[in-house]
């Protein structure tokens, strides 16, 4: 997130796309209801799905799945031809505005309100909105990037806030929210093939970067590029990859086509697991390793809008299982590395000289507060709100993007389009949920099934649904609701057993291999 | 030939009592009769005489009382037609000594002015009778403060029950900064047998919106708001008619009379809790919330409906508004005691031989409201206690009557004023029964938030169930004292607060009976169906069987022309055998 | 802030700021107010009625959470006006309060031991915890154990369900052997002195007891006992068999171990006196017990062999040997009898009799101590009065009269009538085990009445500074109630010394009684564990030696578990209760008319449960959820007593709109709402609380993880509202309040696994981690870096992923790192 959690009490305007946030995030959900209830702030929702935000909501702009940048630029053709924008925003802090403005200019209220299947009245409303703010505030999550556009989608949010000049400032901010409760960290700690902890790339090999790693780790770096997920995961289907290591993840479950993912691990020559139970990966492991749980082991998370929080003890580990960072330690060590970090105190220490953001960042003053990133020194308070004083590489860059079709959409063998996600009540792969109340709460999975194909396929409620795609199938209790528009299913993915990857296909954002979980074409029957 | 106005009472009373048949007899006989005009009017106050028809000809009116349609005919034949006054029938009368006329006398009508005398449907006839002249006179000739001086120099006080000076309410309001500011008017009568409020809005709906457009120009104010009990329907329909007539004729909305002043007013109509009566539960049911008091401060004033400041004042207070701002508060505080000023409507109801709506100047004993406006006790009975400001008010015995009706006065008694109940009961009544019927009800409405209201009125009303019933403790009576007081002390509304004075203003008066119940296990009025039993009188029974057979629990035996014996653990004490028995054989003890 | 506020508050002069609420400003200056409806981080309520306070000019008492402060306003905190309003108030919602606080075992138990506490720390177990939190009330575990005719049994509910109760005794038996067989009765903590000093006198079940809460509140205690040993009733009134002296002694020894002195073979009046001890002592307890055996009131009493029950168990218990001849007689029918008749068979006598006027019905002994003593040939007497005690010179034969059963007497058993009928049994010796009484001959006459030592419910005598406590103040009574009274005159000593006059705790414990079988129609039946019944023959063949052997390990788990943790989950919390006690006020002052009310919610859900029997309308639930969670799924319903809180429209709360995010359960002041998992036994006074960051979504809510500190474990998990650090300001959702019973799932992995032949099999951490390296660095050196890939998590530490891909790059020499960034 650019801004920080207070900054939703400043908005003027919420914009909420792509973000299921009271089941999802819903202690931002309960923000986003509070600044909208209390009468200061307008709110406009885009989704397919009638989430529960939309029944607050000023404006619903129930969108068309996989339409969000003809829609985005179809707010901005309207915000430019109205002259809503902020040209002395642009003017100083943004590159391109010509290139945008070329653009966007094809994507007229008509034509969007075609490809989307929004009023043009809505469509205007909406942008006139947005632009007048004074101050209005974007969130989004998943449903913006689990497309093969996903990289699209995020770079026509961003032009939108730049367009009205929503940046920098308490109550704007382009603000997605991160499902995991440390993606934040895992990727602020170079846990990417391409680049280092503190987004260093690696391919550009700068002089800092094997400086650093030099210096630091006593080594030299990689040459050679690394995979991703998806590429590790074809390496290992094609004998490429011999030797997994996998800490706390569980793909079995959580990554798409489900089949492919075993077929994948099943090649390995060597799977090691790492986790607190014996997860559908760990099952095909062929060592696993005991893990601490985050209840009993020390160290930090970094959240969504940026802020390093401490994780504390609170318990042993039952048996002998230890922290995470302490298998690895042994490992390093057994593997010949001259480690010894004996706390997860001396490993920030390194941290902070390692990442320029947490440069200013130790245990000690995380015990006072979490701190907001960027925090180069120990002096610096942190940074709650980015770009208040404009950007730093100087100016941004408008990355005008063209609307292509989903990659999938139903058709007469496979009509409807199912698009899957998390409920309030679980989390991801269910490991942990599924081991509290709540697995007596929501037992197995569901489909989510509007009223009017329920009442043409004959379904009620409680029935049991297959769904099918062209990858798999899964069978689930139908839940008739109206929150899915007609010919479209919504199935959770937290069942290991009926796993909604089963349906999902092995198509990924063409940048960052994120999968497209949003959009599959499915038949669905009574079973 | 001049004009004769018949005028027919159509308020809730009238109605009840059978006036819309006398009504139609009227219109189908007098049908086509171009110089008698009939007119539906509001409540008289002579509601013990329902339905009433009044004749006015020739300058003069007579009132008839229990018309019934068959009398109506008689009306138009003898008297509008013969020029004959029924004088069997009149009830008040201009020409002749009618047996009302005394109580019409005694009163003063500031309130009631218009009540029963205009069709409250037609706003011409509240504008002829001097109807938003003083709306006008506000407008065109005060500032708000001048408005505000003439309200503070009437001495006119709070009708709802706590007697707040008006003028000070509406200073405060005046005072109190805000964008936008409410006037409400509560019309939420919630006293059982109280029914000032419904009158005035029934037959004289004008007289509030008037008075809360002068408020709202005083205050600077252009939202009214009336909340009013749902189980009001004709006063309802009769508000909305007139707010209608009253737009139209651009007496509100936007530049009202082109003074540019605006005004506008809803109705919002209350569910029919009790305790929306008291302002901040009533504040929030209008905002759509659970009506439940909340503490003050802040004061409506200062944070009110939706948070903006607001003036909340009674029915009756609006009522009295037009008639000061016309008259002047000189000529209002001529009436009346040194702080209470003006005139005070009381519902009369209970063992009182003319229940009806009174409204007679402050300072007036509170025997010669019941005896003399009132005609006392009906059928020989003695007094016994007077119910005072409704179910949280108090109870005064013989010996408080000449309590002059102000409210200093009657708050040194324990009672209230409340908005102007009275309920007179006669030696058959049981004080402590009394007192667990007004805990029951308070008890019943209460909001629940605060302990002591909740659940300290129905312990003590359990003390009170136990001393009916023959279980008292000799300790229950300090023991009811001292919840009682604490009870007041720390509940957070009137309604807590004022919940106990029925117990303690019986216990006060008399304690005496509550002694007998605890004590003697006996009780005085023969009331406590525990703490009595009948018996026949051998010497006095027939045989004659006649007890038995109306027994409704089979707990009368006895052969005919013999002795009848009641079995006492089966009688339910319903009293049925006594108002058969031929020869009073049956006594209660 | 601007303080230009002058307050004069409690008479002193204070300062505050333009709008602050007196509360507030009482807060500021050390002046707690009592409140159940307020809370800082919620809207006004004004309605608990608790915060009133007094304010000069004002007509009725002020709410302290709702008023302003005024420059020059006088309030006033601590009259009896407000305190008088503030009882009422708390008496009112404690007789609409339904339920239990404390369940009846507890409740029921002389000592108070908290029976839910360690029957199911046992259950589980946890018999460390189930040792310690015996010790919160009962010193002797072990001993009493063993003995305790166990009242709480009786009360059990489980007594509905199965007509047998928990087997609370034996539990407790268990943990207290097993803690003496660990050698380690529990950690000794350093005592923080207060230099005061008390003298104990009788260093039985009271005096041992009241000296170790004493000890542990840091007085300087110091036992006074006659004997050589102490244990007073518990050593030479109750015989090895049923309780071996050397258990006693080593849990009285863990107890002195605190520090407690003890002056034994010292006897009051003969080497110390009352007054020496007051001038030395801030205070002196007397707990000498009940020694004098009563006597028959019969002629031929004073023959030689003639002996009372106490007198003779003494002797026994020393060791001395007691000539009783061949036959007894033992007059009597309690446990002094039943211990009696069978230490006098134990000591070689061939012919028993008990002797008891009424019949087996009416005996107050123990069934089991009968029925032993029935198997091991004791020859009882019923109905039978001994009218004289004959011989020349020694006792050779018991007259008695034949009785039969009149009326109930006082105790509410049938009267003994006396037949006329006479009957005479030869014998050696008559032991007289009818009753004891105080030997008050060392005490100053003005302490008692001849019976027994004066004192008030506070344990004060009329002696300031003397202190009486067990058997002395209340006659003979069971051990438990001995420990109890110790415990509790401990307490009032404290108060004593600390703040001028003696005062016991004060217990306020709503109740239900009104509970039968028909209640626990849902309950499974699970039948009573017992111990093994050891034959007659075998117990008398060591004669001394204890037989029950108690349960096992395996019977004390299943046991256990058959508690239905009666008493309310939120008994430690409850802020009513906490008022309750401050004010002392008795929730039984009004009666209870109604009971559970039908139309009073009683719902479970996955998450909390929902008891509005023990709702007080407060409204924090009804604000949490409309001000914090932002859904007002519940509002209050209805008016007058009927006024309930819930989310209307019939509605259950799974059909409601609540999201479970338990803010409304956390900020409940009572155990109207409470959480399904600490259910039973939390116990926040072990409790500490680690303040972390959630493991769920991205948004970082801070938690505070409950642990208790006895067992180590995870018991619940909160928000702070009032944390300066927290991302969430105090909100959450279902999963960071709910969802951490996974940490202590039984499924976890405990150990490194090896697959072998597709079978996974333990390994120890040298071998797991050996075999990884082997093979990482093996495919690094052969296929090349690129060969192996990691993935790290979002659910790991930032320490976590920087060492995982440290190791990849820099050990591994391969950038193939990634993460589910993505899902």
């Amino acid at each position: 997130m650019t801004n920080d959690y207070e900054s939703i009490k400043h908005a003027d305007v919420l914009l909420v796309i792509g973000s299921n946030t009271t089941e999802n995030h819903p202690v931002i959900g309960s923000w986003i209801k509070e600044q909208k209830m209390s009468g200061k702030a307008r709110l406009i929702v885009c989704d397919p799905r009638k989430i529960e935000l939309d029944g607050l909501a000023d404006i619903k702009v129930r969108q068309r799945s996989g339409s969000d940048v003809a829609l985005l630029n179809g707010l901005m053709n309207i915000i430019i031809a109205e002259g809503l924008y902020d040209s002395e925003f642009i003017e100083k802090n943004v590159e391109k505005f010509d290139d945008l403005k070329a653009l966007v200019a094809e994507y007229t209220p008509g034509k969007v309100s075609a490809i989307t299947g929004v009023p043009e009245e809505t469509l205007k409303e909406a942008a006139r909105t947005y632009a007048k703010g004074p101050n209005s505030a974007i969130f989004y999550t998943m449903g913006i990037t689990q497309h093969k556009y996903g990289t699209n989608n995020v770079r026509t949010v961003a032009n939108l806030a730049l367009l009205c000049g929503m940046l920098g400032r308490k109550g704007t901010g382009v603000n997605p929210l991160r499902g995991q409760n440390n993606v934040q960290g895992a990727c602020d700690m170079g846990c990417l093939p391409a680049v280092l902890p503190g987004y260093l790339n690696i391919a550009k090999k700068t002089d800092d970067a094997r400086e650093k790693v030099r210096r630091i780790w006593n080594s030299d770096l990689p040459t050679s590029p690394g995979k991703t997920i998806v590429k590790v995961m074809e390496g290992a289907a094609s004998g490429e990859i011999k030797g997994l290591f996998v800490m706390g993840e569980n793909p079995m479950v959580s990554d798409p086509n489900t089949n492919h993912v075993r077929h994948a691990l099943e090649h390995l020559d060597f799977l090691v697991v790492q986790d607190i139970f014996l997860t559908e990966t760990a099952q095909m492991a062929n060592v696993v390793l005991p893990a601490a749980c985050w209840a009993e082991k020390d160290g930090t998370f970094t959240n969504t809008c940026r802020a390093v929080q401490r994780v504390r003890k609170a318990v042993d580990a039952p048996g002998e299982a230890l922290p995470d960072w302490k298998i690895i330690v042994d490992i390093a060590k057994a593997c010949g590395a001259s480690w010894n970090f004996e706390s997860p105190a001396q490993i920030m220490e390194e941290i902070s000289r390692f990442v320029p953001q947490y440069g200013g960042i130790s245990f000690d003053r995380l015990d006072k507060g979490p701190l907001m990133w960027p925090c180069p020194d120990a002096n610096h308070p942190g940074t709650p709100n980015l770009y208040t004083t404009g950007f730093p590489r100087g100016k941004a860059t408008f990355v005008p993007c063209e609307w292509h079709e989903p990659h999938e959409w139903p058709d007469a063998e496979y009509p409807f389009l199912a698009t899957t996600g998390r409920t309030l009540y679980h989390y991801h792969t269910g490991t942990m949920t599924r081991r509290t109340p709540s697995a007596e709460f929501i037992k197995s999975l569901y489909v989510e099934v509007n009223p009017d194909d329920a009442a043409t396929m004959g379904i009620g409620p409680g029935d049991d649904v297959k769904v099918s795609s062209r990858r798999g199938s899964v069978v689930g209790e139908a839940r008739i609701t109206d929150k899915v528009p007609p010919k479209m299913v919504f199935v959770p993915f937290h069942f290991g057993e009926q796993p909604a990857n089963s349906l999902t296909a092995s198509v990924w954002d063409i940048t960052t291999e994120t999968p497209a979980f949003k959009i599959n074409a499915v038949k669905v029957e009574k079973a | 030939m001049d004009k004769i106005t018949v005028k027919v009472g159509m308020a809730s009373c009238g109605i009840a009592a059978g006036s819309r048949p006398v009504l139609k007899e009227l219109q189908k006989t007098l049908a086509g009769r171009s110089e008698v005009e009939i007119k539906e009017v509001g409540c008289l106050g002579l509601c013990f005489h329902e339905p009433l028809v009044e004749v006015d000809q020739n300058g003069k009116r007579t009132v008839y009382g229990e018309v019934t349609p068959e009398i109506a005919a008689r009306i138009v034949s003898e008297h509008i037609d013969g020029g004959k006054i029924l004088e069997d029938r009149a009830i008040l009368s201009d020409e002749t000594d009618a047996c009302e006329n005394r109580m019409v006398e005694r009163q003063v009508r500031v309130v009631l002015r218009n009540s029963g005398l205009i069709d409250p449907t037609r706003i011409e006839e509240y504008i002829a009778r001097q109807g938003y002249e003083a709306l006008k006179k506000a407008l065109s000739s005060m500032t708000p403060e001048q408005v505000i001086e003439e309200i503070l120099a009437s001495g006119l006080r709070g009708r709802g029950g706590a007697g707040f000076p008006t003028g000070l309410k509406w200073k405060f309001a005046r005072a109190s900064r805000g964008d936008e500011k409410y006037v409400v008017c509560n019309a939420d009568e919630g006293d059982p047998g109280a029914f000032m409020d419904r009158s005035v809005l029934e037959g004289d709906p004008h007289s509030i919106i008037e008075g809360m457009a002068v408020c709202g120009y005083a205050i600077g104010s252009t939202h009214g708001v009336i909340y009013c009990r749902a189980e009001y329907p004709l006063a309802i329909k009769n508000l909305s008619i007139a707010l209608d007539q009253a737009r139209e004729k651009n007496l509100l909305g936007k530049n009202i009379m082109g003074m540019g002043f605006e005004f506008d007013i809803y109705i919002k109509e209350g569910a029919g809790a009790f305790v929306c009566g008291e302002e901040t539960a009533l504040m929030a049911s209008i905002e759509g919330r659970r009506g439940m008091p909340r503490p003050r401060p802040p004061f409506p004033a200062n944070r009110g409906v939706y948070g903006k400041p607001t003036n909340i004042n009674n029915v009756e207070t609006f009522a009295n508004i037009a008639w000061i701002i016309l008259n002047g508060g000189k000529a209002f505080a001529a009436y009346g005691t040194e702080k209470s000023k003006g005139s005070k409507v009381f519902a009369l109801a209970g063992k009182i031989s003319k229940g009806g709506l009174v409204e007679v100047p402050m300072g007036m004993p509170i025997r010669d409201v019941i005896f003399d406006v009132g005609g006392g006790i009906p059928n020989g009975k003695k007094f016994k206690a007077v119910q005072l400001g409704g179910p949280s008010g108090g109870c005064l015995p013989e010996s408080m009557l000449d309590t002059p009706v102000d409210y200093e006065s009657i708050n040194a008694t324990g009672a209230i004023m409340g908005s102007g109940g009275m309920v007179v009961m006669d030696e058959d009544t049981c004080i402590v029964d009394v007192a667990k019927f007004f805990l029951t009800f308070v008890q019943n409405e209460s909001c629940g938030k605060c302990p002591f209201c909740r659940i300290g009125t129905k312990r003590m009303l359990e003390i009170l169930e136990r001393i009916c019933s023959g279980k008292g403790k000799p300790e229950d009576i300090g023991l009811l004292e001292d919840m009682a007081y604490k009870v007041k002390d720390g509940s957070l509304c009137g309604l807590g607060q004022t919940a106990p004075n029925p117990v303690l203003t019986t216990i006060k008066y008399f304690r005496d009976e509550y002694e007998a119940h605890i004590n003697d296990k006996r009780c005085p009025a023969k009331v406590c169906t525990a703490l009595i039993h009948y018996t026949i009188d051998p010497e006095k029974c027939i045989g004659c069987t006649k007890c038995a057979r109306q027994c409704p629990v089979n707990a009368i035996s006895g052969e005919i022309k013999k002795l009848h014996v009641i079995d006492q653990d089966a009688c339910v004490r319903c009293g049925q055998c006594i108002k058969v028995c031929p020869v009073k054989a049956i006594s209660v003890e | 802030m601007d303080r230009s506020l002058k307050v004069i508050l409690n008479g002193k002069e204070v300062f505050g700021y333009r709008d602050q609420k007196i509360l507030e400003l009482c807060a500021e200056n050390g002046v707690e107010i009592p409140t159940l409806c307020y809370d800082p981080h919620l809207s006004l309520h004004g309605g608990c009625s608790i915060c009133l306070v007094e304010v000069k000019g004002a007509k009725s008492l002020v709410r302290a959470c709702a008023m302003p402060i005024s420059d020059g306003m006088e309030v006033q905190t601590n009259t009896e006006r407000v305190y008088g309003a503030r009882q009422l108030a708390l008496q009112l919602l404690l007789s609409d309060h339904v339920g239990d606080c404390r369940p009846p075992c507890q409740l029921t138990c002389p000592a108070r031991g908290d029976v839910k506490g360690y029957v199911n720390y046992a259950a589980e177990g946890e018999y460390r915890a189930s040792l310690d939190a015996l010790h919160d009330n009962i010193t002797l575990p072990a001993s009493i154990g063993r003995v305790c005719p166990a009242p709480c049994e009786e009360k059990c509910r489980r007594n509905f369900v199965d007509e047998e109760p928990v087997s609370i005794r034996e539990i407790k038996r268990f943990v207290g052997d097993w803690g003496i067989n660990q050698n380690d009765l529990g950690k000794i903590p350093e005592v923080r002195e207060n230099g005061r000093k008390v003298a104990i006198i009788g260093g039985g079940p009271a005096g041992v007891s009241a000296a170790y809460y004493l000890r542990k509140m840091g007085y300087a205690v110091t036992i006074f006992d006659k004997e050589a040993s102490l244990g007073g009733m518990m050593r030479y009134g109750i015989p090895d068999y049923r309780l071996p002296q050397q258990i006693l002694q080593k849990e009285i020894d863990w107890i002195l171990a605190h520090g407690i002195e003890t002056k034994l073979n010292t006897a009051l009046g003969r080497d110390v006196t009352l007054d020496e001890l007051r001038k030395d002592y801030d205070s002196v307890l007397l707990a000498i017990g009940c020694w004098k055996s009563m006597p028959m009131r019969v002629p031929g009493e004073d023959l030689k062999g003639v002996l009372g029950g106490i007198d003779y168990l003494y002797e026994v218990n020393k060791g001395n040997k007691v000539d009783l001849g061949k036959k007894v007689a033992v007059v009597g029918g309690g446990n002094t009898a039943m211990d009696a008749c069978r230490c006098a068979l134990r000591n070689g006598a061939e012919q028993v009799y008990v002797l008891y006027r009424r019949t087996r019905e009416e005996m107050p002994a123990e069934n089991i101590e009968i029925d032993e003593a029935m198997e091991e040939g004791i020859e009882f007497v019923f109905l039978s009065a001994p009218v004289a005690v004959e011989g020349d010179g020694r006792v050779e034969r018991i007259v008695c009269e034949k009785m039969k059963l009149g009326e109930p007497d006082a105790s509410g058993r049938r009267r003994p009538v006396p037949t006329g009928e006479q009957f005479t049994l030869e014998v050696d010796s008559v032991i007289a085990a009818i009753g004891q009484g105080a030997d008050l001959s060392n005490l100053p006459k003005d302490l008692h009445d001849g019976k027994r030592v004066r004192s008030d419910e506070h344990f004060a005598t009329q002696t300031e500074g003397v202190f009486v406590c067990g058997d002395l103040k209340t006659g003979p009574d069971i051990a438990a109630s001995a420990i109890g009274e110790g415990h509790w005159a401990a307490e009032s000593i404290n108060h004593f010394i600390m703040e001028g006059v003696p005062h016991r705790p004060f217990e306020c414990d709503v109740v239900r009684d009104d509970l039968g079988p028909e209640d626990f129609l849902e309950e499974e039946k699970q039948p009573q564990e017992h111990p093994v019944h050891c034959p007659g023959e075998v117990r008398l063949s060591k004669p001394f030696q204890e037989y029950n052997m108690g349960l096992t390990e395996e019977q004390v788990n299943r046991d256990g578990s058959r508690c239905m943790k009666c008493g309310c989950a939120d008994v430690y919390e409850c802020k009513l209760r906490q008022y309750g006690t401050d004010y002392e006020a008795l929730p039984e002052t009004f009666s209870k008319e109604e009971y559970s009310r039908p139309s009073r919610t009683l719902e479970a859900n996955s998450y909390y449960l929902r008891n509005m029997d023990k709702c007080i309308q407060c409204g924090v639930c009804v604000r949490a959820c409309s001000q914090k969670a932002l859904y007002s799924a519940i509002d209050f319903q209805n008016r007058g007593m009927d006024t309930l809180i819930g989310p209307g429209l019939e509605r259950s709360i799974d059909n409601s709109a609540c999201v479970f995010c338990g803010q409304c359960v956390q900020l409940c002041p009572t155990g109207a709402l409470t959480e399904n998992s600490v259910h039973g036994i939390s116990r926040p006074s072990y409790s500490r609380v680690v303040k972390t960051t959630c493991t769920y979504c991205g948004v970082g809510c801070e938690l505070n993880i409950h642990v208790d500190e006895l067992t180590g474990k995870v018991w619940n998990v909160t928000t702070d509202y009032d944390s300066t650090t927290s991302q969430n300001e105090g909100r959450c959702c279902v999963k960071g309040r709910f969802g951490w019973s996974f940490i202590h799932s039984r499924d976890r992995l405990t150990k490194p696994l090896i697959k072998e032949d597709g079978v996974f099999r333990e390994a120890s951490w040298n071998e797991a981690i050996g075999l990884i390296a082997k093979k990482f660095t093996g495919y690094r050196d052969t296929s090349g870096s690129d060969s192996v890939a990691f993935f790290t998590s979002a659910r790991c530490t930032n320490e976590e992923n920087y060492l995982l891909q440290r190791f990849a790059r820099e050990v591994m020499g391969t950038n193939n790192v990634d993460h589910c960034a993505h899902l």
